[in-house]
């Protein structure tokens, strides 16, 4: 019997031989890989850029200090903070960080401005190829505050050596305080 | 093992309490001294009112002696020292006088109420102490009332006489 | 029914049908025939499997969000009670006066006070002033009763120096901060008071509970 003529008729009606499939094959999978090559050539770069973020310590402390003689604390231990950025390409990336809020006393009353919070920051790694920078600042709860910017992969390791220091204050009730930072390594 | 949990409890005792004093919590103090220094020095001040008395006059016959129209009222001041005591004298250098006449001042005279005030008699040759100060500062108010031995000796005339109350605050 | 039959009935398609050599009859051809239509129509299925798996590729590409890393800082503050407390000048004086024209006497120099203070949001410092006795001159005293002083600026507050018990000199309200005022002192003067050159020392004690 003879169906209706198609265009798939001699496809989907006849039997392939080894060799005509076995090059369907290849054909196929040559192309597939083709279309991913020039798919991850075309498209932005942004698309495989990945991060991997460590901070050491994750957590500092400020001693009590008489404020007349120490307007300024410096935190017990400096933060080193290093960022791997791999398949960045030409992308423009940021490490920033935005504080849960001010610091809060166990007495569930007082509190110290997290803007009372500031950093320095010097670079303690190679440079990289398309620049990163070490930023310095001032901890907000309400914006992100860049710490390091860059564009590109880095080479290798990328590493600040982070310096916090709390204002002083004669205002500041007794207690202890905390509050958590968020650092996020983001692309753009 | 045993061991080494025996161990392991015995330090936790030795510590754990440790830690709980060193966490108590304790107040602050903070202190400052003042000194106060005060300077008291000598100082001596007198006042008398009236500052004029007048003796009327009288018959020598009926008035042997004349009291002065005003008692005089007298406070003296003086800061001194604890051991030391303050003097108060009086001088009158010179008789009551009018014209070339003259009524000796040793005819006048007084006595005082008030301590230390004491009474006494004008001396034109030497100060007269008025009043006998204890040691020490004070503030002391008395009266002086003065009279004026009365003669048909004299002559008719407005005698006068000024005589000088001194206080000394050593 | 069968090639031939359907060669008669001149169906559209017929002729795309009969120019096509594959669809020449002959068993000679069959097998070329049929290799040759695999491998047009393989030709088109790769051509729609790669165009669908460009538009796939790009679309997830296209689509991925970039990577982010994150980290948390904890922060923590220590805050403890502390009280400091200064005075200037820490010497004061009473010169000599007539009591007559000056019965209380103002100290040459105000004094200048600063209280800085941590405790807790609900606790309150204390400042008193504390003198062990009279002004004294040898034997000669004169009361320490007779020295006063007024304050300005809070929350100092006037009092009267006494040896017998200490006097508050300020009034906090709860939790910490540094206080500025001044307290001017004034001495009682009496005909009295013995000649010289007396003192006596005022102890001032700031707590922060």
């Amino acid at each position: 019997m003879v169906k209706e003529p198609s265009r798939w008729v001699g496809f989907f009606s006849g039997r392939v031989s080894q060799a005509v499939f076995i090059a369907m094959v290849k054909k196929t999978t040559i192309a597939f890989f083709a279309v991913l090559v020039l798919g991850a050539w075309c498209s932005p770069s942004h698309a495989q850029i990945a991060f991997t973020l460590t901070i050491s310590p994750s957590s500092i402390t400020f001693l009590d200090a008489n404020p007349t003689t120490s307007p300024s604390i410096s935190a017990s231990s400096a933060v080193q903070m290093t960022i791997v950025v791999t398949g960045g390409k030409n992308t423009s990336w940021s490490v920033h960080s935005l504080a849960n809020g001010d610091l809060q006393n166990s007495d569930g009353v007082s509190t110290i401005p997290i803007s009372n919070l500031s950093w320095t920051s010097s670079q303690t790694s190679s440079s990289c190829k398309y620049g990163c920078q070490c930023l310095s600042g001032t901890m907000n709860r309400s914006a992100p505050q860049n710490m390091i910017i860059g564009t590109g992969n880095t080479p290798g390791n990328f590493s600040c050596n982070m310096t916090f220091n709390l204002l002083n204050n004669w205002g500041y009730n007794t207690g202890s305080y905390t509050q958590s930072v968020t650092i996020t390594a983001t692309a753009p | 093992m045993k061991t080494f949990y025996k161990i392991l409890a015995g330090c936790a005792a030795v510590v754990v309490p440790g830690l709980m004093v060193n966490s108590a919590t304790f107040a602050a103090t903070g202190t400052a001294t003042l000194t106060i220094n005060a300077t008291v020095a000598s100082r001596a001040e007198i006042a008398l009112a009236p500052t004029t008395i007048n003796f009327p006059d009288a018959s020598p016959t009926t008035s042997a002696s004349v009291p002065a129209d005003n008692p005089v009222a007298v406070t003296a001041r003086v800061r001194t020292g604890r051991t030391t005591a303050a003097t108060l004298t009086v001088a009158a250098p010179t008789d009551l006088v009018t014209g070339s006449d003259t009524i000796p001042i040793s005819n006048v005279s007084w006595t005082a109420s008030g301590a230390p005030f004491i009474a006494g008699t004008m001396n034109k040759t030497t100060a007269q102490s008025a009043a006998t100060f204890a040691n020490g500062s004070g503030l002391f108010s008395g009266t002086f009332n003065f009279v004026l031995a009365n003669s048909w000796t004299y002559n008719t005339g407005s005698y006068t006489a000024t005589v000088t109350y001194t206080l000394t605050a050593p | 029914m069968n090639l031939n039959e359907y060669k008669s009935t001149g169906r559209p398609g017929w002729s795309k049908f009969s120019e096509n050599p594959l669809c020449q009859s002959g068993r000679q051809t069959t097998s070329v025939k049929k290799e040759e239509i695999m491998k047009n129509s393989t030709g088109s299925a790769l051509k729609l499997f790669m165009v669908c798996a460009a538009m796939l590729t790009f679309a997830l590409m296209m689509g991925n969000n970039a990577f982010a890393a994150t980290q948390t800082l904890t922060v923590n503050a220590s805050v403890a009670s502390r009280a400091e407390l200064t005075i200037a000048p820490n010497s004061i004086s009473f010169a000599d006066s007539s009591p007559t024209t000056s019965p209380t006497i103002n100290a040459n120099s105000t004094v200048a006070v600063t209280a800085n203070v941590r405790t807790a949001s609900n606790s309150k410092a204390t400042l008193v002033a504390a003198v062990s006795g009279d002004l004294t001159s040898g034997s000669d005293t004169i009361p320490i009763s007779n020295i006063s002083w007024t304050a300005s600026g809070t929350p100092f507050i006037a009092g009267t120096l006494n040896k017998t018990t200490a006097q508050s000199a300020a009034s906090f309200s709860n939790g910490s901060g540094s206080y500025s005022g001044t307290y001017s002192f004034t001495m009682v003067n009496s005909w009295s008071y013995n000649t010289g050159s007396y003192a006596a020392t005022v102890t001032y004690t700031l707590t922060a509970p």
